[in-house]
């Protein structure tokens, strides 16, 4: 295996919903919620998805894992494509790639113990020996800064972050190399977002970890993810190193995103100008470059440019007619 | 490292408390329900024990030196020297021994009537009123009301209890099946139940009561085969709202089976409205079966149902025992099986003040 090879790498990925109405479900259109995404995630690094809600990139990291089956498309780990993966083969490559959701308080059962769900795991996957179950369970929960005692406990007796560490916990204990972070601290106290935060990037190095990150907030990713990719209506416009993405960002829709991060110094304040309108109907999106018609620097070929990820001499990708 | 602040200290109370608990605990604190079930147990139990309590069988006969338990064999009356055509009669066995105090001897059961048993022998024309003896009157035949009140207790929640079960295996595989794979296995299955709840039930069991008379499995049989299709529409929903929490999608992404997913992760959690609902089937299925025999294409005569002291009630309108306690009891019956639904419907409220005032 090459070094240079990326752990996974998602080629053109796409996922398209048919909308059918009416009793003979006639098809009344497509919701292409994921239409043309393309990543790739080295191993030991973070990549950020961010964008607005709806834009596509919870159903992008649930394609990614075929929680969902996408329409179209590549995801290669280490080089194989799990996409045409068999049931048995599939079942090896969820030991590899795991999610850790957004909610926590649906993505728990409230009917097994944490120990229970993390017993019935380790013994699906034969991780540990039989004997052995009890234990690794214990260490489990010491990893993500749970007390053993927690184990015996159900999800309801539990905090929104001590929760979230048990759907951490969960995905680790398959010993995966490559966990989907769906919005994982969106909805938490920022106070203990923080917490989540530095939890994940203390297992990362910890357990030489892959992340996709997820999220609709810039200023998180800017704090955990090493590249970055920016979606917009299903579509990925911009990526690059994290650094370079946020401090001069080229796509006019990540400069909106950076300009409205909210700035808590007060000398840095700028002059905004919001984004006119809202996200189109991603059944009926605008035709050419999706954001032209909210664009800034929308100029008339816009309308007709046909989309592509254009590489620049910096080495970052962008999808706009200016580049 | 970093600093974990919502970890609590470390010496508290780790007892754990399952949701199941938590809604026992809640379901006792309401007390007319809590109250309801213990009456409704004890009663259900103790018919259990009803030929031992209330019969006309001796429960031991010592005679001759030889022990006999007719409760449980069936002797014919020379096997005691009495001369009557079948079984021998035990209460006029007592007196004879008594009269004769030879050493025989027997012990009857503390209510000596049985349920099948026409007390002809009484100078009055039946029904008979209330008596010391015949603490609920008899019927039109003779029959202790009492004795036949309680032996139909058994057969009418034991019915129920077992309708109810079978209807509710077939509706919640059916509902879950349904909520589960949804799509076209959804649509088509759903008409199909519409068309089959559109079966008018009771007079499909008329018309199939007069022409095979049931027995108790087969009326059990018809009555779930058209009850269980309200079920399906909870658990289906359940299913359809279950399936969609993150939870389903964690034991997807685990690799669980659909069997897995279905019984051991999603069925638990949509089962609240179904138990809920639970007592209040029974209730129905007590109704319906007190219906149809009432209407006469139930049980079996000389069965001792409910039903069929209901219609003799009803025939014989100025003997009020007939009326009153058949009536009373299946009131007392419906409205404690009703308020244990209540205080379940309580118990798996999640509000706690969950009272419109």
């Amino acid at each position: 295996m090459s070094s240079t090879q990326p752990l996974l790498e998602v080629k053109n990925l796409q996922k398209h919903f048919p909308v059918s109405r009416g009793f003979w479900g006639k098809k009344a259109g497509t919701v292409r919620a994921v239409d043309s995404v393309s990543l790739s995630i080295n191993s030991g690094k973070t990549l950020g998805l961010v964008g607005e809600s709806g834009c596509g990139k919870t159903t992008a990291g649930r394609t990614l894992l075929r929680l969902i089956e996408p329409t179209g498309g590549e995801v290669l780990y280490r080089g194989t494509n799990i996409l045409k993966a068999s049931p048995a083969e599939l079942r090896n490559y969820r030991r590899k790639l795991q999610i850790v959701f957004q909610d926590p308080y649906s993505s728990l059962n409230p009917r097994i113990t944490v120990g229970g769900m993390l017993k019935e795991i380790l013994q699906f996957h034969k991780i540990v020996p039989v004997k052995q179950i009890s234990d690794r369970i214990n260490e489990l929960l010491g990893i993500v800064g749970l007390a053993p005692e927690y184990a015996h406990r159900y999800p309801h007796e539990f905090s929104g972050g001590q929760r979230q560490r048990i759907g951490i916990v969960r995905a680790l204990a398959v010993e995966p190399e490559f966990l989907v972070l769906d919005e994982p601290v969106s909805a938490l106290d920022v106070s203990i977002q923080a917490q989540i935060l530095n939890l994940l990037k203390d297992l990362q190095k910890r357990l030489s970890l892959s992340y996709l990150f997820i999220s609709h907030a810039l200023s998180v990713v800017d704090h955990i993810a090493d590249e970055t990719a920016v979606m917009y209506l299903g579509r990925v416009v911009e990526s690059g190193e994290t650094s370079r993405v946020v401090s001069e960002p080229l796509h006019p829709y990540t400069k909106a995103l950076i300009a409205a991060v909210p700035r808590p110094d007060p000398s840095m304040r700028q002059i905004r100008e919001p984004l006119a309108g809202d996200v189109p109907n991603s059944m009926n999106p605008p035709s050419g470059c999706h954001f032209h018609p909210r664009c800034p620097q929308a100029r008339p070929e816009c309308s007709t440019w046909i989309y592509n990820l254009k590489e620049m001499p910096d080495g970052r990708k962008v999808a706009c007619n200016l580049y | 490292m970093n600093q974990i602040a919502d970890q609590t200290t470390p010496k508290q109370d780790y007892s754990s408390t399952s949701l199941f608990k938590k809604r026992l605990k809640k379901f006792k604190s309401v007390k007319r329900g809590w109250y309801s079930f213990w009456i409704i147990l004890t009663a259900y139990f103790l018919s259990f024990f009803c030929p031992m309590l209330m019969n006309n069988k001796a429960l031991v006969v010592s005679y001759n030196g030889d022990w006999y338990f007719p409760v449980f064999k069936y002797y014919p009356s020379t096997t005691f020297g009495q001369t009557e055509y079948g079984e021998a009669v035990y209460r006029d066995l007592a007196k004879k021994f008594d009269a004769s105090g030879d050493g025989n001897w027997l012990i009857m059961p503390p209510y000596p009537f049985g349920p099948y048993e026409s007390l002809t022998d009484s100078r009055s024309h039946p029904p008979n009123p209330p008596s010391w003896q015949h603490w609920f009157g008899t019927d039109d035949r003779g029959r202790d009301v009492f004795v036949r009140l309680f032996y139909g207790l058994r057969i009418s929640l034991t019915f129920a209890i077992i309708a109810t079960t079978v209807a509710y295996v077939i509706g919640i595989s059916i509902g879950a099946m349904l909520g589960y794979f949804s799509g076209k296995v959804d649509l088509f299955g759903q008409r199909l139940i519409e068309i089959w709840a559109s079966i008018p039930f009771l007079y499909t069991i008329m018309i199939l009561s007069s022409i095979i008379r049931p027995n108790f499995y087969m009326l059990v049989f018809f009555i779930s085969v058209f009850g269980w299709m309200g079920m399906t529409y909870f658990v289906r929903g359940e299913f359809y709202r279950e399936k969609a929490k993150d939870y389903v999608h964690a034991a997807v992404s685990m690799g669980a089976t659909d069997r897995k997913i279905v019984f051991k992760h999603i069925l638990p959690n949509a089962l609240t409205p179904v138990i809920a609902f639970g007592p209040f089937h029974i209730v129905g299925d007590i109704s319906a079966l007190v219906s149809l025999d009432y209407l006469g294409f139930g049980l079996p005569p000389p069965t001792p149902s409910w039903g069929e002291l209901v219609g003799q009630g009803v025939a014989n309108i100025f003997s009020w025992w007939l009326v009153l306690f058949p009536f009373g009891a299946l009131f007392i019956t419906l409205i404690l099986v009703v308020f244990i639904g209540e205080a379940i419907r309580e118990a798996f409220d999640p509000r706690v003040y969950s009272r419109l005032r």
